[in-house]
């Protein structure tokens, strides 16, 4: 028992900052201009979102966690680590589910309004149009910038923002698991390489939470 | 492993250098002897296809060896380690001197010969010098079948791995029970665990030593060289010239330590370990100094 706690987060990390970080210029390189499309299906599914049509939505985000899980998890990231396969089909699960349930309507409620549909508003802002400027400003260059629809963390961060304006509160936390385990797992990888953009992660992971769990508690 | 290098020692207790001939130790097993300073892979070498960073590490590899580098430590744990290894040795041609040090690490105890084979390929060489079994697991159908594969000739030594202090009181009973070659366990400046029962057993059973995490994973060097430090004057006794010498010649100068593996990403920093591997090594006396020291800093 007491040799598992001898283990430390780091043990699980098998590679550098350097090379971490190097996986995103490689995304960037190789899925130029794919960013266009992206950024469009970003702003498209956010648009139909806050107009009642959430099924048209749902398959525009569910394209985007599919692409993602292709490019970066079974791409790139499973060159370094064995988990990411794992971790890949956690995002094709994520992408289903989006699907599903915006097919069948549950995200056609439009914007709910209230203050944690502005937290929504505030998470999809952060993830679509502040995130890629992290790597430059913590010294990676703009090679390595993360974009939605192309790297998981934005993708992660403005989809639960998307889901806190529009997903009715039963169907929130179904919808939300995954994306917030994916801020939790990239929280902590980068905690372990000691990037100094970990806390993003776990304060994004932390306000979407935040978010879901006060929209209950004001429903009852 | 070929005969490019001097071989300056004649039992592994003593180890004098000049300042052009690597330190050599004897593997206690055989008598062959193999240089103080090795290398290990984890995190470093895993750099997945991406040709850039693949080039940079052969540039470590080939530094390596320019140096007098002898064993290469990896294991299928490492991600794509293995492999850029392999991509090393294509560029580079395999090295006579390279000492090839791999692990099988799978809890399917049936898989060991088709593990090594996978390792082999990955780094593009015919058979290995050393296979241990990683961390213990499933340590005795792995050692089971290592040892059937020594008497084949299809590997040259057996050993085992841990790391962090771990499972010591199973290290001491697998080393009493006769057949080991090899033990790799953690062992540096500040994490000395291994001193007191490991190492002497590994000198009373003829069982050669790799020295793993000598820079505790890097955060030890890195402590002493971004707080500046002052090396002592006493250094210059033992032909120290920076930090990364003074931790790793600590580890080597050790009579039961046959070798030591840091790893790194940066040919600057290979330079600076491949000169722990030459020159004057410290005394008892002086490692005991050498401890208080650090400790007072
Ligand atoms: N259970 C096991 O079997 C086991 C467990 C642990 C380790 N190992 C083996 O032992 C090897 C060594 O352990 P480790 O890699 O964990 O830790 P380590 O060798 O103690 O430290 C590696 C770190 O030290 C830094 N470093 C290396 N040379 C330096 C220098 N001259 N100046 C400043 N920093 C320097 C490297 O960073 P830079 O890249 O910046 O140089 C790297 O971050 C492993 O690679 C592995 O092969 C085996």
């Amino acid at each position: 028992m007491t040799e598992y706690l001898s283990y430390s987060l780091a043990d699980f990390i098998p590679f550098t900052d350097e090379t971490y970080f190097r996986l995103f210029e490689r995304l960037n390189e190789t899925q130029w201009p794919v960013h266009f499309a992206a950024m469009l299906l970003g702003i498209g599914a956010i648009v139909l979102v806050r107009r009642g049509r959430g099924r048209y939505a749902a398959i525009l985000l569910a394209a985007a966690w599919g692409w993602v899980a292709l490019q970066f998890h079974f791409r790139l990231y499973a060159e370094l680590m064995q988990a990411a396969p794992f971790f890949g089909w956690m995002f094709v699960i994520q992408g289903t589910l989006l699907l599903g349930f915006g097919l069948i309507g549950r995200l056609d409620g439009g914007d709910s309004g209230g203050w944690h549909a502005w937290l929504g508003y505030g998470l999809v802002a952060f993830g679509m149009v502040l995130f890629p400027f992290i790597a430059p400003l913590t010294g990676r260059g703009w090679a390595g910038a993360e974009y939605f629809g192309i790297a998981p963390d934005p993708t992660a961060i403005a989809t639960l923002g998307i889901l806190l304006i529009a997903a009715p509160l039963r169907w929130l936390g179904p919808l939300t698991i995954v994306p917030v385990a994916w801020c939790a797992v990239s929280g902590a990888t980068l905690w372990a390489l000691g990037a100094p953009s970990a806390p993003v992660m776990a304060a994004a992971g932390g306000v979407a939470l935040a978010g879901a769990v006060g929209r209950a508690a004001q429903q009852r | 492993m070929g005969a490019g290098i001097a071989a300056l020692t004649l039992s592994p207790l003593r180890t004098f250098g000049t300042a052009n001939e690597p330190v050599v130790k004897a593997i206690p097993a055989s008598g062959e002897s193999i240089p103080v300073i090795g290398m290990g892979t984890w995190r470093t070498f895993n750099v997945g296809r991406d040709e850039a960073m693949r080039d940079a590490r052969t540039e470590v590899l080939k530094v390596f060896f320019e140096k007098g580098g002898g064993m290469i430590d990896s294991s299928p744990m490492y991600g794509s380690a293995q492999e850029v290894l392999g991509y090393g040795f294509e560029k580079l041609g395999i090295p006579d001197a390279l000492f090839s040090a791999d692990k099988v690490w799978t809890r399917d105890g049936a898989k060991t010969r088709d593990q090594v084979a996978e390792s082999e390929e990955l780094w593009g060489i015919e058979q290995f010098d050393l296979m241990q079994v990683h961390n213990l697991v499933a340590w005795e159908p792995h050692l089971e079948s290592l040892w059937r594969m020594k008497e084949e000739g299809r590997v040259r030594y057996v050993g085992i791995s841990t790391s962090h202090g771990r499972r010591h009181d199973d290290f001491e009973r697998i080393m009493k029970a006769g057949g080991i070659d090899f033990i790799q366990v953690t062992y540096n400046l500040t994490h000395r665990d291994v001193e007191r029962r490991i190492l002497p057993l590994a000198t009373d059973e003829g069982i050669a030593v790799i020295a793993n995490r000598p820079f505790d994973g890097g955060s030890l060097v890195r402590r002493l060289k971004d707080g500046d430090y002052p090396l002592p004057d006493w250094a210059e006794e033992f032909d120290c010239d920076n930090w990364a010498e003074f931790l790793l010649k600590f580890i080597v100068s050790h009579p039961d330590v046959t070798c030591a593996i840091p790893a790194t990403t940066r040919v600057s920093h290979m330079r600076e370990n491949m000169g722990a591997g030459r020159g004057r090594m410290p005394d008892a006396e002086t490692r005991d100094r050498m401890i208080e020291y650090v400790e007072n800093l």
